[in-house]
């Protein structure tokens, strides 16, 4: 227990129960109007926390002038008047003194005081001498000294009050803040459209974003302010005036031009929002779950499960063709952790070619969870859809190294997207790549307009029909029919941003496709509409005329195998 | 005409001493038997039935006490062993309002104090119907 008896705020009820009164707001507001600088909320609260109990001492100071203090162990006369602290500073006036009957106590006096205003008579003790709490805690009232400090009350509770007084600065049209600065309106020096201007030609002329110091620096403020009065000000107008867009972090805020931000960074490209995603539990077999695991595709994350995952020092993984379409990498939580991430929605960063040894301009968008900024970079090294990039953590957390590993000129059979009246079909081509890649993503395109125009026809199917679609064109560029499950998944993203996921719970459980071995399924069209519903069946498959059918175990995507088998 | 509402987690009870007088029930044998051993042999001693002055531990207020029910309130009730694992709850909640002065607590915070049975349980116990040991809500 904190207190000392009387106080209420040494009290933790008094706290716990804490609201914003208008005082508060009205000594907030003057503290600010003579400091003339702004404030951070916790500096603000401890405000708060420091005045209640300066009142609370001033109110006891009058209180005692009322009365002499209520203490067990003194004696009183008839006709004196008390204070007690410990029933709210309640004034009463001793009326009668009789001697106190408890051979416990020993020897004491019992007074009776009739309590002002509504004059009930109550009877306490005198001349007590047994130890009482409200001898000890008039002992600190007379040494002005407070069990629990204000700075102490505010460790202990400041949480509480940090919570009500944001509620209520926020509905007080005079408390402005930014980021976590809060100033008043009437107190901030005025930030014209002149001086706005004036910043937006600096940063047009910068060609880069400039911190606001510099831009203040060449603005003509009124002479008197406080710089971090002014600093808040130019802050808090850039950030109301849509020309600005603030990419930096909390410590360091830097300001660009929105109209300076590229279009796929201020928006996210359609082709990156995924149709379908993993949502846990599809049945999949266990094959395909470890191809899952190598395309590590973003849309394939349930969040549940990478909450908590570490950060990583780098990352690999097999470009999609629509990150290569946008120069983009849709970021997995692995892939995150190297990026920074703030208070902005949108972060410049700068990509280090490990090879060239040159900064490209980046920009990473956290919460859409992708980066942007590799388009020519892709395009200058030859980079196809299926390359193995590598991303690595350097010194500065906003410059990430990229990296492919070159390979010598090597011919390869890929497949060749191309628009026949009206379909997407699709042909074996050569091609000659140097970086390391997975062979079974190559995916090139003939006409990347008429494929896109193909793929708006396609938006009203389901995948399943999609998948019904491409598979037998893909099917039919094999010998055996045979095509690959990440061949597939790639040739599906052509036309639909989609995760592994969604398309191989569509290969596990219609029964006209089978797997074969080394990641290979046929098609059987006279099974076509055939669904397999229970994971057991999805095995077995049941209804397969394949001689070479490979039965796997199917297991809900999302429950690891250790988990499945425990069950 | 009274409405009564039907108590719930936060109606305060307490030990409704009319309820002893209707039932011709002595309380003081109760208090008699949950002295601690000390007080007991003391008491059997020099049997004390007067009244005598309690001072509050926090106002210093006075009020007029059973001498029994001071003793156990100033010394048995501080012993560890006034209410123990094994003391039925009914029993417990009783020792509590004895050991308080009878001051009004919500099944919330005898639960509290007890450490038994969830608030929920002791107000069906105490709800029920039948009045246990008087305690009744206020």
């Amino acid at each position: 227990m904190i207190g000392q008896r009387g106080l209420r705020t040494q009290r933790a009820e008094y706290w716990q129960e804490f609201a914003v009164h208008d005082e508060d707001l009205v000594h907030l507001y003057e503290w600010l109007t003579s400091d003339g600088q702004p404030h951070t909320l916790d500096e603000l609260a401890l405000q708060v926390v420091e005045q209640r109990c300066r009142d609370e001492e001033e109110s006891l100071a009058k209180e005692v002038e009322r009365g002499r203090i209520y203490q067990p162990e003194s004696e009183y006369q008839v006709g004196e008047t008390l204070v007690f602290t410990a029933l709210d500073y309640a004034v009463g006036e001793v009326i009668a003194v009789r001697p106190g009957d408890n051979p416990a106590y020993g020897d004491f006096s019992v007074i009776a005081v009739r309590m002002k205003p509504h004059g009930e008579v109550r009877e306490f003790a005198a001349n007590f001498k047994p130890p009482h709490a409200l001898n000890r805690a008039a002992e600190r009232q007379a040494a002005g000294s407070r069990e629990v400090s204000p700075s102490q009350l505010y460790q202990m509770y400041g949480e509480v009050v940090r919570g009500h007084l944001v509620k209520a600065l926020r509905a007080d049209p005079e408390f402005v803040h930014w980021d976590h600065m809060w100033f008043l309106r009437s107190a901030m020096p005025e930030v014209t459209i002149g001086h706005l201007n004036i910043a937006e030609a600096m940063i047009d002329m910068a060609g880069k974003p400039l911190p606001p110091q510099e831009i203040l620096a060449e603005l003509d403020f009124p002479a008197g302010t406080k710089p971090a009065a002014q600093l808040f000000a130019l802050n808090y107008a850039l950030s109301r005036d849509e020309r600005f867009t603030d990419i930096g972090t909390s410590d360091k805020p830097l300001w660009f031009l929105t109209r300076m931000i590229p279009q796929a960074v201020l928006l996210k490209p359609q082709r990156l929002v995924p149709v379908q995603r993993a949502m846990g539990g599809e049945l999949i077999n266990r094959e395909l779950l470890e191809f899952a695991a190598e395309l590590q595709d973003e849309a394939d994350e349930l969040l549940t499960l990478t909450a908590d995952m570490p950060p990583v020092d780098s990352y690999t993984f097999p470009l999609s063709y629509p990150d290569r379409r946008e120069g983009t990498i849709t970021l997995t939580a692995a892939a995150m952790s190297l990026f920074p991430t703030g208070r902005n929605s949108r972060l410049m960063i700068s990509f280090l070619d490990v090879r060239g040894k040159t900064p490209i301009r980046g920009w990473v968008v956290p919460d859409e969870r992708y980066a942007w900024g590799l388009g020519e970079w892709y395009e200058s090294n030859g980079l196809p859809a299926g390359a193995t990039i590598q991303l690595t953590r350097t010194g500065d957390p906003f410059t990430i190294a990229v990296s492919y590993e070159p390979r010598s000129r090597r011919g390869e059979w890929v497949y060749f997207a191309a628009m026949s009246n009206g379909n997407l079909t699709f042909s074996i081509q050569k091609r000659a790549y140097t970086c390391r890649y997975d062979r079974y993503l190559l995916m090139e395109v003939q006409d990347e307009a008429m494929l896109d125009a193909y793929a708006t026809q396609l938006r009203e199917k389901s995948l399943s029909e999609i998948v019904l679609t491409l598979f037998p064109e893909l099917a039919k560029l094999s010998g055996q029919g045979l095509v690959h499950a990440k061949t597939l998944y790639a040739a599906v993203n052509l036309v639909r941003r989609c995760g592994a996921i969604p398309i191989f719970a569509e290969l596990t459980r219609q029964a006209c496709f089978d797997p074969v071995g080394g990641g290979n399924w046929v098609y059987d069209e006279s099974l076509k509409g055939v669904l397999y519903t229970s994971a057991a069946e999805m095995s077995e498959r049941p209804r397969s005329r394949r001689q070479d059918l490979i039965r796997d175990q199917v297991y809900p995507y999302g429950m690891t195998i250790v988990q499945e088998a425990q069950k | 005409m009274t409405v009564r509402l039907k108590p719930d987690l936060n109606t305060k009870f307490h030990i409704d001493f009319s309820w002893w007088e209707k039932q011709n029930r002595d309380i003081r044998i109760y208090l008699r038997e949950s002295l601690c051993p000390d007080c007991k042999a003391a008491y059997a001693a020099t049997p004390d039935d007067r009244e005598v002055d309690w001072v509050d531990p926090e106002t210093a207020e006075v009020t007029r006490v059973d001498s029994l029910w001071q003793r156990l309130r100033a010394c048995c009730s501080l012993k560890p062993g006034y209410i123990t694992e094994n003391t039925p709850v009914i029993e417990s909640i009783f020792l509590t309002f004895l050991a308080n002065g009878n001051k009004p607590l919500s099944v919330v915070e005898l639960h509290k104090r007890i450490d038994k049975q969830p608030p929920e349980v002791l107000l069906r116990m105490l709800t029920r119907g039948q009045v246990y040991l008087g305690i009744r809500p206020v």
